[in-house]
């Protein structure tokens, strides 16, 4: 009796890749990177967040060769984040000197700058658009030029740059809490473990870097009554945040402009009680969100996160180890696909104990 | 920079402290810092980066130099990852090191690492060694300063807090000590 | 295609999880926390292993990998094909010929040496989390050596069968201090890591832990006075090829006759015993 041995493992797997490599190039379509660059700016945004990588150019790469699977999009960027050596720190960047292209509060009906809607999907009627079925290159060039001729509206009263916050309103009344300026160093999350309990630069870190869908569902939660957080969105700003370099902190600031990221920002206010020399007063909490891209639901989820988290409870959204743990888009795709590899040892003894079991096995048979 | 040789250090590490009594060879460092022997500076190359902290016992121009080749910062004795000892005789030197950090319960990691020049690891007094990585018992003969010992017990009484050490002589050979070893000095037999 | 560093990894990350493996080998069985970078492989797929292996990986070793004791498991094959890849070491199948070993769910069969290095793939290093959800519990835990959770995990698999049912992942006490998960191995391996000549380094790279435990240290798996630990007996089973029955073995069932045998389940170490024996083995 001859015993052929189960190899082969190799060439299975090259095989299973060629076939993923040829189902993107089955139909014989090209799409350019920087095609998917310009018009799929929705999966460009989220994808640079979860892979917590600012890089347009990167993740329209990703999304390229991943077939537009956001899990993979991220997974290859994380990837790639690994073997980039970190050279240097930002120094702190303000979001109140944002180029801004959007930016409303829902918190009152007027702010100073006036409420820019900017570009943003809020507004539509959501019905399929067929005649993109039949667009063409002369359709898109005519669209744009029609855009780009049309009359320049009004301006905003204020420069784009230097809107104010709409919490500094708040502020001025007195009905923000006061918190000193805190400058201690914030945790890497990406350098050193997070451990328990969490700081509050831990948390912001994973929740902007997590998965937008868990981030979506942890906060939506939140909002329906496994939180006691009832926020009102104070301001959603978007738009192009300078970033500065600051070369050698022992001597001076000499702080090096290195370019401009798109960021999402929310301030979210939520009402507490707060016991003040004995008296119960009410004042103003804040919840903070901000992403890279423009990934508007996320950061409000974010902001509806941050301040459950800043307020531990007794119910999932106030757990931070529930909700840091669970809503990295590689570690738990990870971990649900890992399922899929061999455990055939383990289950082995598993069998072995449940059939030991059934025949009713005595004492350590 | 070399990638290769950080590796290959980094394996000869790992084996002194795996097999603690076994004395590995260092290749010279890339850089020197005068007056550390190469090997010292070629651990510190491996070992130290801007993520962790360091401290020389009195010599501030080495700390300079360290930091600007490793990266790594300068800080008090109390706070530093790793605890640099150059080769020096003075008793006082080792009970300063009362205060090097030992980690805490929850955290033993978040202890110090010593490295300690020394004149020679294969003469001197005899000591033998038991613990992991150590089969039944070994025996080394090597000039481990007593006062340093004194200290290590002190510091190590609580396990699993406590401090581990690698020792480098002239000749660039590396002893280690992790917290888990037991030391104890070979008398000599009267003879009968 | 050199655009990454030897080994994948920059300098700063195998800094960092050098410095947490030195702490390990110090600190036998505890589970010292690192960053854990994002991997080429999915997290649950060995990306722990794989980071102490590439931080550990020079010109000169020789690697070997396995999943389930297989070396053409599909899982073993991608790990050996990136290392590979980002080294051009050599890769082998024969145990007494690496100097690295990077093992998923078993121990070679053949007895290691102290030359050799040992690392297993961890999905869960937290021996108590079954019975502790929460990290910040466990760790205090652990630092009050209160190990009652994994006593009473035992206990109630005795209460309700008759006896222990921990298969794999079965909780040891390494140098009479840390009780630690050695990893989804059989019970049947829980002894080789008792005073082994080799030393064993454990990663986690989802739960982001390493630890170790060198040679000559002593592990035990917990149990009660009467319920000592029993590894599996494969009585009246025997490897269909080789005749041996003092190793672990899978179950298989044949195609045909639907009737169930048994094969080695360490397949390097059958294809030597074979070769050893003189007998022709067909691929």
């Amino acid at each position: 009796m001859g015993y052929v041995a189960v190899t082969g493992g190799k060439e299975a797997i090259s095989a299973s890749l060629e076939h993923l490599a040829y189902e993107r190039v089955k139909d014989g379509k090209l799409i350019e990177v920087d095609a998917l660059r310009s018009t799929m700016r929705g999966f460009i945004d989220q994808v640079m967040s979860e892979s917590s990588l600012y890089s347009e150019q990167l993740a329209a790469l990703a999304m390229k060769q991943s077939e537009g699977n956001i899990e993979e999009a991220v997974f290859l960027l994380r990837a790639h984040r690994s073997t980039l050596p970190r050279l240097y720190y930002s120094t702190v960047t303000n979001p109140r000197e944002m180029f801004v292209q959007r930016r409303i509060s829902a918190s009152f009906k007027d702010i100073p700058g006036g409420q820019i809607l900017g570009s943003s999907p809020d507004y539509l009627h959501r019905l399929l658009d067929f005649s993109l079925l039949e667009e063409t290159q002369a359709d898109i060039l005519n669209k744009k030029f029609e855009f780009e001729t049309t009359e320049v509206p009004e301006e905003s009263s204020l420069p784009l740059e230097k809107l104010p916050k709409v919490m500094d309103y708040l502020r001025s009344e007195g009905l923000i809490h006061d918190f000193p300026l805190n400058n201690t160093e914030p945790d890497d999350v990406t350098k050193e473990n997070l451990t328990f309990p969490s700081s509050r630069s831990e948390r912001l870190q994973i929740l902007t870097r997590g998965q937008t869908g868990a981030i979506n569902a942890l906060g939506y939660a939140g909002l329906r009554g496994y939180g006691s957080s009832h926020p009102n969105v104070g301001e959603v700003r978007v738009g192009y945040q300078p970033i500065h370099v600051g070369l050698d902190s022992d001597e001076g600031d000499e702080a090096y402009y290195i370019g401009s990221i798109k960021l999402t920002e929310v301030e979210s206010f939520i009402p507490m009680n707060v016991n003040v020399d004995g008296k119960e007063v009410l004042e103003f909490d804040i919840g903070y969100g901000a992403c890279f891209g423009q990934n508007e639901t996320k950061a409000i989820a974010m902001s509806v996160l941050d301040h459950a988290l800043e307020n531990p409870e007794n119910t999932p959204i106030h757990d931070d180890e529930f909700v840091l743990l669970h809503v990295d888009t590689v570690e738990s795709t990870g971990f649900i696909s890992h399922l899929k590899l061999p455990h055939y040892v383990t289950f082995q003894s598993k069998l072995e104990q449940v059939r030991k079991i059934k025949r009713g096995g005595g004492v350590n048979e | 920079m070399d990638e290769h040789l950080t590796q290959d250090t980094f394996r000869k590490i790992l084996e002194a402290m795996t097999f603690p009594g076994k004395l590995v060879q260092l290749e010279q460092s890339l850089i020197e810092v005068e007056p550390l022997y190469s090997q010292t500076v070629l651990l510190c190359h491996t070992l130290l980066d801007s993520e962790v902290t360091f401290a020389v016992v009195e010599n501030t121009k080495i700390s300079q130099s360290l930091h600007a080749y490793t990266g790594s910062h300068a800080v008090k004795m109390e706070e530093a990852d790793f605890v640099i000892i150059p080769q020096n005789d003075a008793i006082t030197v080792f009970s300063e090191l009362n205060h090097v950090k030992i980690g805490d319960l929850r955290d033993p990691q978040k202890s110090a690492t010593l490295f300690i020049e020394v004149d020679s690891l294969t003469d001197g007094k005899q000591f033998e060694l038991s613990g992991p990585g150590i089969k039944n018992t070994t025996v080394i003969q090597s000039n481990l300063p007593s006062e340093f010992l004194e200290m290590r017990g002190m510091l190590n009484k609580e396990y699993p807090l406590g401090i581990d050490t690698l020792f480098i002589d002239s000749e660039g050979l590396v002893l280690a000590l992790p917290r888990t070893t037991n030391v104890m000095e070979v008398k000599e037999e009267w003879a009968m | 295609m050199n655009k990454f560093p030897f080994a994948f990894l920059d300098e700063q990350s195998k800094k960092e999880i050098r410095r947490a493996i030195l702490k390990g080998v110090a600190i036998p069985g505890y589970q010292v926390p690192f960053a854990s970078r994002e991997m080429p492989i999915g997290r649950g797929w060995g990306t722990g292993g794989l980071q102490v292996t590439l931080a550990l990986v020079g010109k000169e070793d020789v690697l070997k990998v396995i999943d389930q004791g297989s070396d053409e498991s599909v899982n073993a094959v991608n790990i050996k094909k990136l290392v590979q890849d980002t080294t051009g070491i050599e890769t082998t199948i024969h145990t007494s010929e690496a100097t690295l070993i990077q093992t998923r769910h078993r121990i070679p069969e053949v007895p290691l040496r102290s030359d050799q290095i040992l690392v297993l793939q961890v999905p869960e290093p937290e021996p108590l989390r079954p019975v502790e959800r929460s990290e910040f519990k466990t760790k205090q835990l652990h630092a009050e050596k209160e190990y009652s959770g994994a006593w009473l995990l035992l206990f109630e698999q005795i209460m309700r069968y008759n006896q222990t049912t921990q298969g794999a992942d079965y909780p040891v006490l390494v140098h009479d201090r840390y009780v630690m998960n050695p990893s989804p191995i059989p019970r049947f391996d829980n002894p080789k890591i008792n005073n082994s000549d080799a030393l064993m380094l454990f990663g986690a790279g989802r739960e982001k832990k390493i630890y170790a435990v060198p040679p000559y240290t002593k592990v035990a798996s917990i149990a009660f006075d009467d319920y000592p630990f029993e590894i599996e007996r494969f009585e009246g089973k025997s490897c269909k090829v080789t005749g041996l029955s003092n190793i672990f073995l899978d179950e298989m069932t044949d195609e045909v006759t639907g009737e169930t045998y048994y094969l080695c389940n360490d397949t390097s170490f059958m294809k030597e015993f074979l070769e050893k024996r003189g007998t022709v083995y067909v691929r």
